[in-house]
């Protein structure tokens, strides 16, 4: 056993990482070699293999019927409706295949990938929900995508709890709001960032218990206050007049001064709450994790984990999973399972190694699409002793004949998927949104790219031309086809932006959102809802730590900004505090350590 | 197989999220009401 940290050099961007001793503790315990790419390459390697947002027009490839389909119409993928992929009438094992030892495991896999059936999209005991993905007993929501018993939610990212939202991501109870990230029990109010239990305010960041504020950051149970400023119940009323949402103008004008106050003010290095022994993001409830960026209830022992949560165990390298899981490494969305390893998708599964969606299994290595089924490689029966000797065969086999990659990395066994074999490209999956890259960039590193779908709506009507305010917009704007503020018109023809944010050129506005925009007297968005949701993920600070030094230099902070209200525990002498926030310090913020943040504003 | 400390657990995590999503519906509920 390894009791010293050893410094190992990426196998991808070739940077320098260190492997801990706890780590080799970890690796030893679930039998797997150590990494030989670092963590963020490794976290970059499995959000290839999660693609949201990107629904394409397909037929089933059973019944015929029409869906929308997570894979392109180019890809030679078998896709099923989600009522044949659940149907008895096909069997996963019909696909299986006997391993082959002349050839590299990795590339077998992809070959059985290539024919299995794979679900359109996974919408579960959903009602009304035809255009989303992964929404679990949701109703009447709308490109809403990873939602769990929400009701009408339009264009959400992962809204649980939450009813009558638009444009809001990872929320839980949340209730006609409009721009809401990354917030709990939030009602009545638009652009609420990091905000919980808010009510009738607009333009908050981390706040939390206010109601009727406006423009605030860091505030605690306060009402009526403006830019941080205390009012009185009349002279709130009187001033909140002046900033009409309702108004394009004033929205614009709004977000811009909002952002210049919250440059302004200080924040805390990291959002970590009820939390014990952790560096990361926006965790909650967490306890002994490092690198783990938005975790909430009962995280433990964790390390390298990214949007996880309720009791997610000694587990490394996980992204979206948790639910009373344990033991999961480089897994992608495991649910209620122990022991995954280098899989993705799989729920109510034990001893299950590179596969991919599985639903009640176990001890399965190189399967796909399986549901009920127990010692199976390659999608292929096999008894328990047959099993058991053929796995230590397989793994041999592996390292003697690894996989390598059009760059020239080397995949033996404890290697996650290879990119290149993910079932999207890499600007359909999460990793373009959270590591956002260039075609030629992401070509450069080996990385599938595939253009955007050539789109050629007739707009009939210009984001300029459209009504300043909401109390001007006519039910006719139902009928119109509004062009998106990120393309450009060259020659009187419409043409796809650089924005590089999955643009769809044009949108419409839905009844039941227009009906929104009136009860909450908010101005039309000028912009289509894939280039909204990029522009709200821009709030959000990426999966990444930088080592810094709290920004308090005891009367003011550093970059002289912002000036101290109250006296410090380290006098007026800079602080000296240290830490590993996700803001890199080429960003304005102004970034406090714990105790002064809390001296300040709690 | 889901030990009974595991679903205690589970409900020790569970039980206040339902809690806080019940209190949040009250609230709406009395907000509008009063308003």
């Amino acid at each position: 056993m390894n009791n010293n940290s050893e410094k190992r050099i990426c196998q991808n961007c070739k940077g320098e990482f260190t492997i801990e001793p706890e780590d080799f503790k970890f690796y030893e315990k679930i039998k797997v070699p150590p990494p030989t790419w670092c963590p963020e390459c490794r976290l970059i390697r499995r959000l290839t293999y999660i693609g949201d947002r990107f629904l394409y027009k397909d037929n089933c490839d059973k019944c015929g019927k029409k869906v929308l389909s997570l894979f392109h119409p180019e890809t030679s993928f078998t896709v099923y409706c989600n009522t044949c992929w659940w149907g008895d009438d096909w069997d996963p094992l019909e696909y299986g295949r006997e391993y082959d030892f002349s050839k590299p495991f990795f590339e077998q896999f992809y070959e059985l990938q290539k024919v299995v059936p794979y679900q359109a999209t996974d919408n579960r005991n959903s009602t009304n929900c035809n255009f989303c993905d992964t929404v679990i007993r949701c109703k009447n929501c709308t490109l809403t995508f990873g939602g769990l018993q929400s009701i009408n939610c339009l264009y959400c990212s992962s809204p649980v709890f939450s009813r009558d939202s638009i444009d809001s991501d990872i929320v839980f109870n949340i209730d006609h709001t409009y721009e809401t990230i990354y917030s709990n029990g939030v009602y009545n109010t638009k652009f609420a960032y990091f905000s919980d239990e808010c009510m009738d305010s607009a333009f908050l960041f981390n706040c939390i218990g206010c109601s009727h504020c406006f423009g605030c950051v860091n505030l605690r149970n306060q009402r009526y206050c403006i830019f941080n400023k205390q009012y009185t119940k009349e002279e709130y009323k009187k001033e909140i007049k002046k900033w009409d949402l309702g108004s394009y103008e004033i929205i614009q004008k709004m977000k811009q001064e909002f952002v210049e106050f919250y440059y302004k003010t200080p924040r805390r290095f990291a959002i970590i709450i009820n939390s014990n022994n952790v560096t990361g993001d926006d965790i909650k409830n967490t306890k002994n994790c490092k690198n783990c960026f938005v975790t909430r209830h009962g995280v433990e022992n964790c390390k390298n984990i990214f949007t996880c949560g309720l009791l997610l165990k000694d587990s490394q390298d996980t992204t979206t999973g948790g639910s009373t899981s344990e033991l999961l490494y480089e897994n992608a969305s495991g649910l209620q399972s122990q022991r995954i390893m280098f899989s993705h998708s799989c729920n109510d599964s034990m001893d299950v190694e590179y596969s991919n969606k599985i639903y009640n299994c176990s001890n399965l290595f190189g399967c796909a699409m399986f549901k009920h089924k127990k010692y199976c490689i390659l999608n292929k029966q096999y008894t328990k002793e047959e099993y058991e000797k053929l796995i230590p065969k397989i793994k041999k086999h592996m390292n003697d004949m690894p996989y390598v990659d059009k760059k020239g990395r080397i995949y033996k066994y404890g290697e996650y998927l290879p990119s290149e074999h993910s079932l999207w490209t890499y600007n359909e999956t999460w990793a373009n949104q959270f590591f956002p890259l260039k075609k030629e960039e992401a070509l450069e590193k080996g990385y599938r790219w595939r253009d955007y779908l050539k789109r050629d709506y007739e707009t009939t009507i210009k984001p300029e031309n459209l009504p300043n305010h909401i109390d001007d917009v006519s039910d006719s704007i139902l009928d119109e086809v509004i062009a998106c503020e990120h393309t450009i018109t060259e020659d009187g023809k419409m043409h796809e932006s650089n924005c590089n944010q999955q643009c769809t050129t044009a949108f419409r506005i839905l009844p039941d959102e227009l009906k929104f925009y009136r009860a909450m007297k908010l101005a039309l968005p000028h912009l289509c809802f894939n280039c909204r949701y990029y522009e709200r993920l821009k709030k959000v600070n990426p999966p990444k730590l930088w080592h810094r030094k709290c920004m308090c230099n005891g009367v003011e902070s550093s970059n002289k900004e912002y000036k101290n209200t109250i006296k410090h525990s380290h006098g007026d002498r800079p602080c000296q505090n240290e830490f590993e926030t996700a803001i890199s310090d080429e960003r304005r913020e102004i970034v406090y350590c714990e105790k002064c943040y809390q001296a300040e504003f709690v | 197989m889901k030990t009974l400390k595991t679903k205690l657990e589970y409900l020790k995590q569970v039980l206040p999220m339902l809690w806080q999503t019940v209190k949040f519906r009250i609230k709406v509920w009395w907000h509008k009401i009063k308003n």
